[in-house]
């Protein structure tokens, strides 16, 4: 365990921002997802010591409750979301400044600034000013700033934002390399699903300031039901919609069907029922659980999304 | 990419006290004017004051001897002009606090172009939030600011007072420079601190309490020119000297002066105590709204 909440309420005067957060993030990376206004950011603050929750219990790594928020920001690393640089400085000066202000000793940061540099591939460029940098090396500086210090705890805050595919994809590795080689704990904030499918192994969930689902991805994205897209021979075909026990057949039009199978239900058997009703399969793919389904099924309730009634075994709270 | 995993290294340190983390902040902030060729040359420029009133003092050493009489010259000028010989509280002090001798211009575009836009200049790269998700509060971050926008006013406010003085004493010719002036050079240090802590303070506060840079210098300038504007017409309507401490500004030299004994009849130190502090509570006030870390995420 390296980061807890237990029933954290967060206010902002009257307006409840969390409602009785109650999560556990694991070693490794984990994804913290959200729409806009269900409180990712209330606890990213929380837990960075720069808001004070209402009521509830946070622990970070082996720090007590009652740390001191300055003791728990030099312990932890965060990468804003917002573009943001010291102006005037060039990278190195950058990153080894706010290295010293989270309590490295002169030559250390120093030290720690050249490796981090170059760790996040900006060695070439660390003399130069931040304020002539790229989107994507911007991006990088700051995951170089939240880094510098060796915090066990890494908060990203949309990491992603701003990159293009290459950017993104090289920054995606980063993270996946910093939770699996070395061992950091990464809380990924993203609303890019496929981001956190690419780098996390956990989940967590929030909704109007509370969680509406957790867990491992494996977990979330397990489903006790599979789901085949078949295309058939001829195009106006009307298949029966329960030609065969434990499947659900919908028409996407054009020859197209949807099939919700229960896992016991082989593919060769929706070959044998196209056959019997006179047609053949052209084509049938497998479609996976994805997390995208995951979300909406949480954000959501229960529905139309493929395989979100899976999110209530799979640690769903509600 | 390329991922450079090797060579990353855990780092085992033993971590700096909170006060030690302000230092590398003020430093970075005294710096920061010497970082381009233009603040470099305006520096030089604001301390054009020190170095003609070196010219003075290496006249009156005789290191610089025009016509070989010049110390001789030098007992014989009149009182307004006491404030030009070496050995005297006012030939330090004036051309940092004096209105007159152009100490108002040079102080103002400094202290503008620097202190001024200390904290502002931060919040408009959004480098707040990336300061106060450090081991460091926001009251340290202020500290840190408003030192070393200290040490750079005091460069020019006390340091160069200071070094005039060094060379008097190094130059002279016997003890006697030292002698007439040791008595009150710790008077001279205090109220050149006093100044500068005061001025410098007040102008990182315009700085935290202002949305961008250049907000901050125009709130900054009009504060100290705007103040001293008002302080005239009011002069000019009452012809009451004490109007002329309506001005920040001043104030700020009155304090000054009253530590190093040459207070003029007129000022008053409880007046300009209650107009600085007010000023400051003010914007302590705003401050402490616009500082706040639950805005540092967005």
């Amino acid at each position: 365990m390296t980061v807890e909440l237990t029933d954290v309420v967060i206010r902002y005067g009257r307006h409840v921002a969390v409602a009785g957060v109650s999560v556990t993030f694991p070693a490794g990376a984990v994804g913290l997802l959200g729409r806009n206004g269900a409180g990712k950011s209330s606890i990213l603050k929380a837990l960075l010591g720069l808001v004070r929750p209402a009521s509830g219990r946070m622990r970070i790594l082996d720090l007590p409750e009652d740390a001191r928020p300055e003791e728990i920001r030099a312990r932890v690393g965060y990468m804003p979301e917002r573009d943001c640089h010291l102006p005037g400085l060039n990278g190195f000066e950058m990153v080894s400044l706010l290295g010293r202000l989270s309590g490295l000793p002169e030559r250390d940061a120093y030290r720690r600034a050249h490796e981090v540099l170059y760790l996040c591939g900006l060695d070439e460029q660390r003399y130069r000013p931040v304020s002539g940098y790229s989107a994507g090396m911007r991006q990088k500086v700051k995951l170089a700033s939240a880094l510098v210090h060796d915090p066990q705890v890494l908060f990203l805050d949309e990491p992603t934002n701003g990159l293009d595919p290459d950017g993104r994809t090289e920054m995606l590795e980063l993270v996946r390399q910093l939770a699996k080689k070395l061992g950091k704990s990464v809380v990924f904030s993203t609303h890019i699903l496929q981001d956190v499918e690419a780098v996390c192994d956990g989940v967590v969930v929030l909704e109007q300031g509370g969680v509406v689902a957790q867990g491992s991805l494996a977990e979330l994205t397990r489903s006790n039901e599979r789901r085949f897209v078949l295309q058939v021979e001829p195009a106006d075909l009307q298949l029966q919609e329960r030609a065969i026990p434990g499947v659900r057949l919908k028409s996407l039009g054009d020859g197209r069907y949807e099939a919700e199978a229960e896992l016991v239900v082989a593919p060769r058997e929706l070959f044998a029922m196209v056959e019997r009703q006179g047609g053949l399969v052209r084509e049938l793919s497998l479609q996976r659980r994805t997390l995208e389904d995951v979300f909406l099924g949480a954000v959501q309730g229960s529905g139309a999304v493929p395989g979100q009634g899976a999110a209530a075994h799979n640690g769903v709270a509600p | 990419m390329t991922v450079y995993g090797l060579d990353y290294r855990p780092g085992p340190y033993q971590p700096t006290t909170r006060l030690q983390r302000l230092w590398p902040l003020a430093w970075m902030e005294f710096r920061a004017l010497f970082r381009h060729k233009w603040g470099i040359l305006l520096f030089l420029f604001c301390i054009g004051p020190a170095i003609v009133r070196l010219v003075f003092l290496l006249v009156w050493l005789g290191v610089l001897s025009f016509d070989g009489r010049a110390r001789h010259v030098a007992h014989d000028v009149p009182n307004e002009f006491q404030g030009f010989i070496p050995t005297n509280v006012g030939f330090y002090v004036e051309p940092v606090v004096a209105m007159e001798q152009g100490a108002f211009f040079f102080f103002l575009l400094l202290s503008a172009m620097t202190s001024a836009r200390a904290i502002a200049r931060d919040r408009g790269t959004n480098a707040l939030e990336l300061f106060w998700t450090r081991g460091i509060s926001p009251t340290g971050y202020f500290l840190g600011k408003w030192f070393g926008s200290f040490l750079l006013l005091g460069c020019m406010t006390i340091a160069a007072p200071v070094a005039l003085w060094a060379i008097g004493t190094v130059l002279a010719e016997d003890w006697s420079f030292l002698t007439d002036t040791v008595a009150f050079m710790p008077r001279v240090v205090l109220g050149l601190t006093v100044f500068t802590v005061v001025l410098s303070g007040l102008s990182v506060l315009v700085s935290a309490s202002s949305s961008s840079a250049n907000v901050a210098m125009i709130l900054w300038c009009g504060l100290l020119a705007g103040s001293l504007a008002l302080s005239g017409a009011m002069w000019g309507i009452t012809h009451d000297d004490q109007c002329r401490q309506y001005s920040v500004f001043e104030c700020a030299s009155t304090l000054a002066r009253a530590c190093t004994g040459t207070l003029p009849s007129y000022a008053s130190v409880g007046g300009a105590l209650a107009e600085l502090g007010g000023l400051g509570a003010v914007l302590l006030v705003i401050v402490r709204r616009r500082l706040r870390t639950t805005e540092a995420i967005a």
